[in-house]
């Protein structure tokens, strides 16, 4: 408790503790005893939470709805062609509502964002460790944790939430657009049935798995970030970690989730 | 208010970077610390201010303890001590004027921008330095550039204790005079404890009130030049023969 | 890059503010769609079992959606006891006497739920007072008074018809009445045949009625009677022709959302609807052919025999549906069907 409160003491016992998992572990908690505080230096944070949001979100924005696009109308086309054989085609909205808005959009998106910010955070983290950045603000008392990580992981949440929610409005959307091209379906048709399909919960839980998606990939890829020591040649080796983390903390936390969804 | 270290040490790995160091630093004076090149002087400057965990002992302001830190105290003592990096660290995705202004907008929340501007055009023209550079990125500047707008980060905040690691390294001639004459006017008005490490500088090291001679960890000797320049140390000795050297070349 | 930066609050503002629009309306959306903020009026349901019961199951009347099954619970009674939430547009709906239908899909044991209204007009019924399932005892109470009958599926009510006349059969100490019960189910086809039948057998009752006193009139009647029986196993040869051609619906029709149904026929014109139509024809003589049994049963007992004969058939009947039903989708293949054929031929009496 004594390496908490000693604030310098956080990011170098972070870089020399040997037992990766319990330092990641307390990186957490300081996040966490961190957070509480963040309105504090809210003036000095907003920008880089602004940038974040800039860079993670709305930058991200063409290539998550091209990608939802082609997503949900594939979908729409294939389950049209299929379960109409079996005069099943009401499943369609079932396979539409679980596959996007419970599974893939979350997942897909995480994909994203992983791919854009989770590298972009580790990289930038890792160079500022090199580049003595890291220790130019705790010399000004400014914790590396709240100037540096919370704006990003709330940035990236943020982002993950806001960008979840544009990729299932397009894939659903822009999927029906798609597959009006081949084989029309009435636009109200295809809303009512979605609605009829689509519960509260469905929508809550997309959420909630954004939100600890994004947390997993910010956490997970600042901690990468700040593990960089000395050289250089550490930040992609750095990188690597944090995607290969990020995309598997990804995965173990849709799993929980969705079983957590089925047993309540 | 001196700068009191007690009893400290503190390793990197095994290496030891300082050993049982006692020492007390009076208020107002200027203080360089003179160590061999292979040695890591940065981090003895880095442990005196609280940037680098001590093994043992502790480093006091007045009555306040400077490292090991505590959160409570953290910030009315980061507000009176600022550290000059010898390079790097300027945040590189902020802009110049962005990291001038994060250690006022961090430490003097109260103040106008206004107020603030006025402080770092002040500085900015003291150290001639074009405000054009205000818009740009530190990757963007001169070497000399950089470590001028380090040396000014560390003035802008009026600290009690300012300590540089190579103060003049990487600056240009002109610079360097102007850098040089700064510390100077510091040291003149007694106003804070500016403690430097200089492996070439002859011109601080002549006009220092005090030189500490640490070897492996530990205090050999300390004084002015003119009781350095006498020591019987072989250590000391060669520490300063180039100094020696500058002097006689000059006389 | 600058002007991104210039304008990065209002650029994730919006970005913001219409992705919290999306969220709060279609939330809102959903909320409406589920009457979320309309007075519910909320009655006591039971049920027999609780298969097929979700959270929110909905509740049609002539398919129209008029609320909810939730909170369902195990009571001491061993029935199972929930609310039904009923919209406010609908609550002049839920009158005296009604019941609801529980039917639940074989294969993804999904419920559709049914409220059946009372035949009678009746004052609406107060909130919170108890609708029973058609399967729990006061459910049954409400059929047996003709209280609520259940239109929507002719086989079901037909079902419910022969419930009747089983009971009287079964009189017969028959040794075999699930037998019966299922074969006379499974005769459904055989609609046309039959009624043409019964109204042979009111004729000739009608001339023993009305010639009591005459001596050969008894024997007429059994003479009569062997016809009738050789008819009704010629009926019953036909009906497996019939079958024949059907087997495949009548395994399915038992699970109507099946998809090997709508693989065979995905508009229900072919097999469903003709299939339909002959379970309400079947039903509509049933009445008669359950006067017919009453009668018989009031009879001495050498109409007993021809009761047995008929069970005798229906029994080998049922044999043949029974190997037809082992095999839902595509019936029990050639071989089988013509040996259950064969075996009726076989056993005609000369």
């Amino acid at each position: 408790m004594k390496s908490l409160l000693n604030i310098e003491a956080r990011p170098k016992s972070l870089i020399q503790s040997q037992n990766r998992l319990r330092s990641f572990l307390l990186y957490n908690l300081e996040i966490f005893l961190e957070t509480i505080q963040f309105y504090s230096q809210w003036k000095i944070n907003r920008n880089i939470l602004y940038r974040q949001i800039l860079f993670t979100g709305f930058e991200a924005l063409g290539i998550i709805t091209l990608i939802a696009v082609v997503i949900g109308g594939l979908i729409i086309l294939e389950g049209n062609s299929i379960l109409t054989n079996f005069g099943q085609s009401k499943l369609l909205f079932t396979i539409l509502v679980s596959v996007i808005t419970r599974e893939l959009g979350c997942v897909l998106t995480a994909f994203i964002v992983t791919a854009r910010s989770g590298t972009a955070i580790a990289t930038e983290l890792g160079n500022m460790v090199v580049n003595q950045e890291i220790e130019a603000l705790q010399s000004f008392g400014i914790s590396p944790i709240s100037y540096l990580v919370l704006p990003r992981l709330l940035g990236v949440i943020i982002s993950m939430i806001t960008l979840s929610i544009y990729f299932n409005v397009a894939a659903l959307f822009g999927g029906w657009i798609i597959a009006s091209l081949f084989h029309p379906i009435d636009f109200l048709e295809f809303m009512n049935s979605l609605f009829q399909e689509l519960l509260i919960a469905d929508i809550i839980l997309g959420l909630v798995k954004s939100f600890f998606f994004g947390y997993i990939i910010a956490s997970v890829s600042s901690y990468q970030g700040l593990q960089v020591s000395f050289a250089r040649t550490e930040v992609p080796q750095r990188t690597i970690k944090a995607v290969v983390f990020s995309l598997s903390g990804v995965i173990v936390a849709d799993i929980v989730l969705t079983l957590m969804y089925y047993f309540y | 208010m001196n700068l009191e270290a007690k009893n400290i040490t503190c390793k990197v790995g095994n290496t030891v970077i300082l050993q049982n160091f006692n020492c007390i630093f009076p208020y107002g004076e200027l203080i360089g610390i003179l160590t061999s090149p292979k040695e890591k002087t940065e981090l003895i400057l880095k442990s005196l201010c609280g940037l680098y965990d001590l093994e043992e002992g502790e480093v006091l302001l007045e009555n306040e303890i400077v490292n090991p830190i505590l959160e409570i105290n953290l910030r009315s003592v980061r507000k009176k001590i600022s550290f000059v990096f010898r390079s790097g660290g300027l945040l590189s995705n902020l802009t110049i004027l962005e990291n001038l202004l994060l250690p006022l907008d961090f430490h003097f929340p109260e103040k106008t921008s206004e107020e603030k501007s006025k402080i770092i055009n002040e500085y900015i023209a003291k150290f001639e330095i074009d405000n054009s550079i205000f818009e740009m990125r530190p990757a963007q500047l001169a070497v000399h550039e950089h470590k001028l707008i380090l040396i000014i980060r560390g003035f802008i905040t009026e600290p009690k204790i300012i300590l540089y690691e190579e103060p003049t390294d990487g600056l240009d001639i002109r610079s360097r005079v102007l850098v040089i004459r700064e510390i100077f006017r510091r040291r003149k008005e007694r106003k804070c404890i500016q403690i430097f490490s200089t492996h070439f500088e002859n011109k601080l090291m002549k006009y220092s009130d005090h030189l500490l001679v640490i070897d492996k960890g530990k205090l050999i000797e300390s004084g002015n030049i003119v009781e350095l320049s006498e020591s019987e140390y072989l250590q000391t000795q060669l520490l300063l023969k180039d100094y020696l050297l500058s002097i006689e070349n000059e006389t | 890059m600058k002007l991104k930066f210039r304008y990065t609050e209002k650029i994730i503002g919006t970005f913001l503010l219409i992705a919290v629009v999306i969220v709060f309306s279609s939330i809102l959306f959903l909320l409406l769609n589920q009457k979320f903020f309309e007075r519910k009026y909320v009655y006591k349901a039971k049920f027999l079992d609780a298969v097929g019961l979700s959270q929110n199951s909905p509740v049609y009347f002539k398919g129209f959606k008029i609320g909810i099954i939730s909170n369902f619970v195990l009571g001491d009674d061993n029935y199972i006891s929930a609310d039904f939430e009923v919209y406010s547009d609908f609550k002049d709906k839920i009158i005296v006497k009604s019941a609801l239908y529980k039917a639940v899909n074989v294969i993804t044991q999904a419920s559709t739920i049914e409220f059946l209204q009372s035949v009678e007009d009746g004052e609406i019924l107060a909130e919170g007072s108890l609708i029973p399932a058609i399967d729990v005892p006061e459910g049954k109470q409400l059929l047996a008074q003709n209280r609520v009958k259940k239109i929507g599926d002719p086989l079901n009510s037909m079902l419910i018809n022969l419930e009747g006349l089983v009971e009287n059969l079964q009189k017969d100490n028959n040794p075999d009445e699930g037998a019966l019960f299922r074969a006379l189910v499974n005769l459904a086809d055989a609609a046309e045949q039959l009624k043409k039948l019964s109204d042979n057998i009111n004729r000739d009752l009608d001339k023993l009625s009305n010639k009591e006193s005459e001596n050969g009139a008894l024997y007429q009647v059994v003479v009569n009677l062997n016809d009738i029986t050789r008819d009704l196993k010629t009926t019953t040869a036909l009906t497996n022709q019939i079958l024949k051609k059907t087997d495949l619906a009548i395994s399915n029709y038992s699970k109507p959302d099946s998809l090997g149904i709508k693989l065979i026929d995905p508009t229900g014109e072919n097999i469903v609807n003709p299939l339909r139509k002959t379970f309400t024809q079947l039903n509509e003589i049933l009445p008669k052919v359950q006067s017919f049994t009453e009668y018989l049963n009031a009879q001495t007992t050498d109409i007993t025999l021809v009761i047995d004969d008929l069970k005798t058939v229906l029994r080998q009947v049922q044999q043949t549906f029974e190997s037809l039903n082992k095999n839902p989708l595509i019936g029990p293949g050639g071989t089988e069907m013509n040996q259950s054929y064969y075996e009726l031929n076989q056993k005609r009496p000369k």
